[in-house]
């Protein structure tokens, strides 16, 4: 907090600060006498002329945020910023929030130059008449009225605005400033160049620049309201921005693990939105042309094609995946540390199902409301009438993952290194999911298969309860414990000798 | 200067061969003087034509052996060398073998997406200019405005994508491409970590990619033969998306669960202690 009220005390005191916000009143000044003929306005449409433009925004980023950053870059050391702040994730949020107060002191200083030109006179608590009534093809994008189509109050549109141009001067800082803390200050200085000039091009838009690489829409919130998902895009950027800061600060200290994500419940979450995606995607390329087309698609288990129906079944399978590393990484000594701290196997196996079957279900959930979202954005004008079909579907394939996870759960029981036969296990379920062998009506590999949207429950109830039957039964015999009570298991605490 | 964040100077650092990038360079200049080669003395139906030529040169063919020296030989050197079994006491062995794969599997989707990129250019770009002649529909009995991008049933199940102007066609089959040698990929890692003899593991791609088209083949399946399809879609049958997916889908679901299955039992394998 320190570092923030440092750095707007510096900035708030600062010739650089005073002399871009004279800047920013220049330009509002001058659009508010080239307004004096038109009726009907107020001191909002020159404000917001001048604020959301993005010439006068690249000019505040090249001319004055770039004066703040760069010497953060320059003099950054990572020894010294170890020593002083303990860590780099430390180090790089002390320096975020010294940019954050200087930014803050530069909003307050413009803030008052407005106060001071409202107080003059054609001060109003609402958008004027002309921002409210003009809304055509011939007004430009900066303008008052943009805003007043999305906001009902002009202060509230200002808060709004300043916050998603100081977000997108953050992500582009937060980046540079993670490679400077991490040493690479020359990598660090050329991003932030890079990032101001593009910035600067992108404002005169000389070409038609292409929707994402456009840094308009990440600095103006009136172009970004203007373009098709522009603020979605400006969300994107941010969110990346954090990321790719927090992997360059990981990969300075080493400590990115490639597999610890891919078989963590991150990595997993996101493996359930990218094959959710994907498989959309590859269905929308084959001609599924409704929302209750895509959905009957998703569900057609055994009776669709094998492309489709491996897709689908991907992702119940690389869930339990992701739960059988993670039990083949815990080694002997691990398990009886955690059997100490539950009592005994069966408390252990309880509480071992219990976090599965949540985070199956999570990561249902996940999948299913990413398919969803496919379903509207890439039909957003079909109807809704397949909602019907999500249900049954979605209850079959968690009693699938239910079924997967007790085999699972055997495997392990039978002997630790038998999880290496789980590649095995999943070959079987993809094979007897698209080839049962009781039948179509009875595929307990694939039981949420339904050939056509009609017969929801009557297609997947039967497979349902069959997978359900064979879970219980496995999980019967999960509970036998047959290495831990084996001679093999030499365990201190839990052999029979004691 | 160049110190990274423990005052390391990169010249500490063994200088390395680009082994991998000289491969892909050598492929390139073969599979282009093999296509201009081609589009020099022959006339075709449409520019999208001229792009599958480009697709059939000789990488076609070597392309698993290709993908699994450059994924594969890495870790296989750190096998044979105990490298891996002297330095696991220093870092952790999953996350080892796991970078390791990681690296592999991205140094040949990354190249065979970039070679397909490069053809695509080759075919569309540069093509129209070295050869203007080389397209001519007339010849096939189509009309010239209509023949430009016609479209065939032969044409190879991305070849509507052109519709949509060369670069999304170009776009898509590296996507394809790169995903096809990233799953190559992660198989020569899977047998290397499965099988003791590096040559034969090294083979394992080679072999399964041979077999599975000798197989589809025969069974009238040539959508699903990896040799019509995993470098581009294109042939002399027709066939849809669906049989063109399936196999790729299927390998890189089996590959992913037991490489990670496999890289999460890691310590408890002989071969590393």
């Amino acid at each position: 907090m320190q570092a923030a009220i440092n750095g707007f005390w510096d900035s708030i005191r600062s010739v650089r600060s005073m002399l871009a916000s004279v800047g920013v009143m220049a330009f509002i000044l001058g659009r508010l006498l080239g307004q004096e003929a038109i009726r009907g306005a107020n001191l909002w449409d020159p404000v917001f002329g001048a604020l959301t433009d993005t010439l006068v925004i690249s000019l505040i980023l090249g001319g004055w945020w770039l004066t703040w950053l760069v010497p953060l870059l320059l003099t950054a050391e990572f020894k010294t910023s170890l020593i002083r702040y303990g860590s780099p994730a430390r180090a790089l949020t002390a320096k975020m929030l010294y940019l954050t107060g200087a930014n803050l002191a530069f909003g307050v200083l413009v803030f008052c130059g407005i106060v001071g030109i409202g107080l003059a006179g054609d001060f109003a608590w609402e958008w004027s008449e002309v921002a409210k009534s003009e809304i055509g093809e011939g007004l430009s994008v900066f303008s008052a009225s943009t805003l007043a189509a999305k906001f009902t109050s002009p202060v509230i549109a200002l808060a709004v605005s300043t916050l998603f141009t100081f977000m997108g001067f953050c992500s582009i800082a937060i980046v540079s400033t993670a490679l400077a803390t991490i040493g690479r200050k020359r990598a660090a200085l050329a991003y932030a160049v890079t990032m101001g000039f593009w910035a600067f091009i992108c404002s005169f838009s000389p070409l038609d620049i292409p929707q994402f690489v456009d840094a308009s829409s990440l600095l103006s919130l009136a172009w970004a309201l203007g373009r098709p998902f522009g603020v979605t895009h400006a969300a994107l950027f941010w969110l990346m921005s954090g990321g790719v800061s927090l992997a360059v600060l990981k990969i300075s200290q080493g400590r990115l693990s490639v597999f610890d994500f891919v078989a963590g419940r991150r990595g997993v979450v996101l493996t359930a939105i990218a094959m959710t995606v994907l498989a959309s995607t590859v269905a929308v390329s084959m001609g599924v042309s409704s929302s209750a087309d895509l959905i009957a698609w998703f569900f057609s288990g055994s009776h669709g094609d094998l492309a489709s129906y491996a897709l689908v079944a991907a992702i119940p399978l690389l869930v339990v995946t992701a739960s059988a590393t993670q039990l083949a990484k815990m080694g002997p000594g691990y398990i009886e540390m955690l059997l100490m701290r539950h009592g005994s196997v069966q408390r252990w196996l309880e509480y071992w199902w219990r976090v599965e079957l949540a985070w199956a279900g999570f990561y249902l959930v996940i999948a299913i409301a990413t398919l969803i979202i496919a379903a509207l954005s890439f039909f957003p004008h079909s109807s809704t009438e397949w909602f019907g079909l999500i249900l049954p579907g979605s209850v079959a394939m968690y009693v699938l993952v239910v079924l997967q996870l007790t085999s699972l759960s055997v495997l392990n029981q039978f002997r630790p290194s038998a999880l290496s036969m789980w590649p095995g296990f999943g070959a079987a379920f993809i094979v007897l999911g698209y080839w049962p062998i009781l039948g179509l009506e009875a595929n307990f590999a694939a039981p949420y298969s339904m050939s056509n949207p009609s017969e929801s429950w009557q297609a997947t109830a039967i497979p349902t309860l069959i997978c359900a039957l064979i879970a219980a039964i496995l999980a019967s015999l999960s509970r036998w414990r047959i290495w831990l009570n084996s001679p093999s298991f030499r365990s201190p605490i839990f052999s029979k000798e004691k | 200067m160049n110190a990274d964040i423990w005052g390391r100077h990169s010249l500490h650092r063994l200088p390395r061969l680009p082994v991998g990038a000289v491969g892909f360079l050598l492929i390139c200049a073969l599979g282009l003087v093999v296509g201009f080669g081609e589009v020099s003395t022959s006339g075709y139906r449409s520019w999208v034509q001229v792009f599958h030529e480009f697709t059939n040169g000789p990488d076609r063919v070597i392309f698993p052996v290709i993908v699994s020296l450059v994924a594969g030989v890495p870790l296989a050197n750190e096998l044979s060398n105990r490298f891996i079994v002297n330095t696991r006491t220093r870092e952790d062995l999953r996350k080892h073998l796991g970078r390791l794969a990681f690296r592999g599997i991205a140094k040949a989707g990354f190249g065979f997406a970039t070679l397909l990129m490069v053809y695509a250019v080759a075919a569309f770009a540069v093509s129209p200019n070295l050869f203007p002649g080389a397209v001519d529909p007339e010849a096939y009995g189509l009309e010239a405005a209509s023949g430009a991008y016609a479209i065939d049933a032969t044409d190879g199940a991305f070849a509507n994508l052109a519709n949509y102007g060369w670069p999304v066609l170009a776009i898509f089959s590296a996507l394809w491409a790169g995903a096809n040698a990233a799953i190559f990929a992660g198989v020569a890692v899977v047998s290397l970590l499965l099988i003791d003899k590096t040559i034969v593991a090294l083979s394992i791609p080679f072999a399964l990619y041979l077999f599975e088209s000798v197989v589809t083949q025969i069974l009238d399946l040539p959508g699903m033969s990896f040799l019509i399809t995993a470098i581009h879609p294109v042939g002399l049958q027709e066939f849809d998306l669906a049989q063109v997916f399936a196999p790729t889908i299927l390998l890189g679901l089996s590959t992913w669960v037991t490489l990670t299955v496999l890289i999460a039992q890691a310590p408890h394998n002989p071969r590393f202690s």
